[in-house]
């Protein structure tokens, strides 16, 4: 496979909810996208926007009302092959308590693997690895509760790091957490990202927006802003009008380029903010002669 | 000078006293607040904020030290605990967790029927409530509480506590969870009620970019002890301290920093975006 | 002073008191079935001294997994008048049944007689029995290993069709949530309680109205733990869950001679209890 070959194709798809008999609440309208491997795509939108049931249909755990969801050129339809579809692509949700199933960290890394029958020998070769790369080992026999939101969510990492997939896609799931557990989880994801690993990441938090190669901004079940991050936070009137934030670094950088021209607006990081100072105070002190 | 609305003096607390798994959440807690005030309490996770918020309303007895809330002493079993219960508005983390009357005038007017009020009163409370959340009377009361989103279920659970007229409120997280417009919606809303309507208000939060907007005085809580207090100016301006702490800080502070470590010269204390914008067109424009 | 809400704090559900004794080392399935082996020789012996012989092993027990007695008391204490109450009604009503051996009293229909003493007597006995041994067996042993030992146990029903795989992974899970609601139901109690409610003020005998004080802590439960298990769902899918489908397992036990040393101990006692005639 060659690397133009998108991992997950979305092709025209549409969802809706059914409230009753003769209601339904479209969410998603034709949407369509590739993700490709190796890349960091953030999606972002206020709730009620369509991005946490786009993010639910990349692995099957919902299918579309029209149109087909591909992984690896699998369709998401075939039940035959769902377990591929889903050992490729995992999913890390919103509450860290809710997806935990054992009472000892182990078993629960091990529960996916279960399912697929993986033999006993080789999960724990596969444990120890996950455990391993979210930095957990020291808590293989402790029961879940006791831990941190943000440790919980690095043994559901973990659990789905096991099944060897090729793609993580994350719903929220820093949004439950506090600053410092969720710092942890986004180091963690960095680190899988730098070693190959395609992310898909849903969320409110525009930081963590700031990092990926990719943005997509949705509204009413459609895409109405794609491109790099920088690309997006320059139009804060758009995003502002979709009740969206973008990262104080691009805020300052706009405010200050509206009193001083030369000062670029389009920044997103607050490293790039220190170096556009940099650079102006060097040019003034060339100008100035001295 | 007045006597503070709240006053938690040496306040201490042990969880499972007695046992090996005992552990100490407070450790001689003291916090002044004035009438009127915005306060916030930060922290790591399990430096003792929600134990301490916990014993503003009674639902936790000081184990040793004083709490007297609006002159009502928290340690005296003899306290009317329900009277003091209306004073102090608890509203905890994911409060519309909490909703359980099918329709939304019916969970508000619980907290104002509990306390056997007229009915005339008791809808007239609800009206007053709905509307300072910013949720219209006349159109929403009707509503099945199970189909609000999640922004507006926040809503009206803190409308429920609103309800009761305290004078201090006391908020866990208050945001957490919510997207930027239900967020900044909610802020704004806090923020009213502390300056229109005079309500004093103390809350917990992660969020530095919400402590910087909202609060006039912040307590950094550190193993159960106030590690430090201050305004949010005098609490971001110090590195060391947040760090030492685990607290995240605001965006433009880090960023200005960033700046101060390669020799600018600027106010580190300037945490919103407006302020670090105006300290970087100093810089540049000489 | 502590309060009235600290609940999650003395959940003691599966409580594990790690001494890694003998005891605790055993392979969880032979400890189960030898278990299930005395539990059931308990339950047939009737005599007295069989009993008091029952009752010296179980005490032995505690000191061979290394944990103080006063766990198991501590289990005991609860009992107590439910053992009392059950005692009364057997003298009081077992008489007219069981009229063997010498009649000490009678009067209308109540009659005590040396069997019905003995009945009182051995029933309490058991009482105490089942729970000393229930004790030692989930302080010595951790939920999982009780599950997964349970697990292999019942692997021969799943020939009957009986889904022992799906009924092992709800007793997991349960257990799994027990402190997670423990600490649901206290911030609901809480949460209720900051905006008015009160709990268990009202007289016990007016059983509506105390039911209807609890609905705004049931309901908003309910809601909550509705949410959670379809999150749950959700989670287990993402990770290749299929209700029936065969599964492979991560935990594997291998018996030793102990193991089997220790169920042959335990049929022993078994028998001797049974073969004791007085």
């Amino acid at each position: 496979m060659t690397a133009e070959h998108p991992i997950i194709r979305v092709e025209n798809v549409s969802f809706s909810y059914k409230v009753n008999q003769d209601q339904q609440i479209p969410v998603l309208q034709n949407v369509s996208l590739d993700v490709f491997p190796g890349e960091y795509l953030a999606i972002i939108g206020h709730n009620g926007s369509g991005k946490s049931t786009l993010s639910k249909h990349l692995n099957g755990i919902l299918t579309p009302k029209t149109g087909d969801v591909y992984v690896n050129e699998i369709n998401t339809r075939d039940r035959e092959r769902i377990y591929e579809v889903r050992s490729q692509v995992g999913m890390v949700f919103q509450h860290p308590d809710n997806q935990i199933v054992a009472t000892i960290v182990e078993d629960d890394v091990a529960f996916g693997l279960e399912n697929i029958g993986i033999a006993a020998h080789e999960m724990r070769e596969r444990i120890d690895a996950s455990l391993e790369a979210v930095g957990m080992s020291a808590f293989r026999h402790r029961p879940p509760h006791h831990l941190s939101g943000g440790q919980k969510q690095r043994i559901a990492i973990a659990g789905i790091l096991a099944m060897r997939p090729q793609c993580i896609v994350l719903d929220e799931a820093t949004s439950m957490l506090d600053s410092y557990g969720r710092q942890d989880i986004l180091s963690v994801i960095r680190k899988l990202h730098r070693e190959g690993m395609t992310i898909v990441t849903v969320t409110h938090h525009m930081s963590e927006v700031a990092e990926a190669d990719r943005v997509l901004v949705m509204e009413a079940g459609q895409i109405v802003l794609q491109g790099t991050p920088r690309e997006v936070f320059a139009h804060q009137e758009r995003l502002r009008e979709l009740h969206l934030d973008v990262p104080d670094a691009s805020r300052i950088a706009a405010l200050v380029h509206q009193e001083w021209e030369p000062f670029s607006p389009n920044l997103i990081a607050n490293e790039e903010v220190v170096e556009e100072v940099n650079r102006h105070v060097i040019k003034q002190a060339e100008a100035s002669g001295t | 000078m007045t006597s503070p609305i709240v006053d938690v003096a040496d306040l201490s607390h042990v969880y499972m006293q007695g046992t090996p798994l005992a552990h100490r959440a407070l450790d001689r807690v003291s916090i002044q607040v004035e009438r009127g005030e915005c306060i916030a309490i930060i922290g790591h996770t399990g430096s003792g904020k929600s134990t301490l918020i916990q014993h503003l309303n009674g639902l936790m007895r000081p184990q040793s030290g004083k709490v007297v809330v609006n002159g009502l002493d928290v340690s005296d079993p003899k306290v009317d605990i329900r009277l003091l219960r209306r004073q102090v508005g608890l509203v905890f983390q994911n409060p519309e967790d909490q909703l359980f009357e099918k329709l939304v005038g019916d969970d508000i007017a619980y907290g104002p029927f509990k306390m056997g009020l007229p009915i005339a009163e008791v809808k007239e409370r609800v009206e007053w409530a709905m509307e300072l959340v910013g949720l219209s009377f006349d159109e929403m009361k009707d509503r099945p509480t199970f189909a609000l989103s999640g922004g507006q279920k926040r809503k009206v659970a803190l409308a429920g506590v609103l309800a009761l007229r305290p004078h201090v409120l006391v908020l866990d997280e208050p945001t957490a969870g919510l997207d930027p417009r239900s967020r900044n919606e909610l802020l704004q809303r806090i923020l009213r009620l502390n300056q229109e309507e005079g309500l004093t208000v103390i809350f917990v939060s992660h969020n530095m970019e919400e402590v910087a907007r909202l609060a006039q005085r912040v307590y950094v809580m550190a193993n159960g002890q106030i590690a430090c207090e201050g305004t949010p100016r005098r609490i971001f301006g110090n590195s060391s301290l947040l760090q030492e702490h685990h607290i995240g800080t605001p965006e433009a502070v880090d960023i200005l920093y960033q700046l101060r470590e390669q020799g600018y010269a600027v106010d580190t204390g300037s945490f919103l975006p407006e302020e670090a914008a105006a300290e970087i067109l100093n810089l540049i424009k000489r | 002073m502590s309060t009235e809400f600290e609940l999650s704090r003395n959940i003691t559900i599966g409580q594990y008191l790690p001494t890694n004794s003998v005891v605790h080392r055993l392979d969880p399935r032979f400890k189960l079935a030898a278990f299930v082996i005395m539990i059931l020789a308990i339950a047939i012996c009737s005599t007295y001294v069989g009993n008091l012989f029952a009752l010296a092993v179980c005490i032995g027990m505690f000191w061979v997994s290394k944990i103080p007695l006063h766990y198991g008391l501590s289990g005991v204490k609860p009992a107590i008048p439910f053992i009392i109450i059950l005692a009364t009604l057997q003298l009081l009503f077992y008489g007219e049944i069981a009229r063997g051996g010498t009649i000490y009293f009678q009067y209308g229909f109540i009659t005590i007689s040396s069997e019905s003493v003995r009945l009182v007597l051995v029933s309490a006995m058991r009482f105490v029995e089942v729970i000393f041994l229930s004790s030692v067996l989930t302080l010595s042993t951790s939920t999982t290993e009780l599950t997964h030992g349970m697990e292999r146990l019942l692997g021969p029903l799943q020939k009957v069709k009986f889904p022992v795989h799906a009924f092992a992974l709800i007793i997991t899970i349960a257990i799994r949530f027990v402190p997670t609601f423990a600490m649901e139901m206290e911030k609901m109690m809480k949460a209720q309680a900051s905006r008015g409610a009160d709990f268990g003020t009202g007289e016990w005998w007016r059983i509506i109205r105390r039911t209807k004080d609890m609905l705004p802590i049931i309901i908003p439960l309910f809601n909550v733990a509705l949410a959670r298990a379809e999150d749950l769902i959700l989670a287990m899918e993402a990770r290749c869950y299929m209700p029936g489908a065969s599964r492979t397992q991560y935990t594997h036990y291998k018996a030793t001679g102990k193991d089997y040393s220790a169920l042959i101990i335990s049929i022993m006692i078994s028998v001797i209890m049974l073969y004791i005639p007085w």
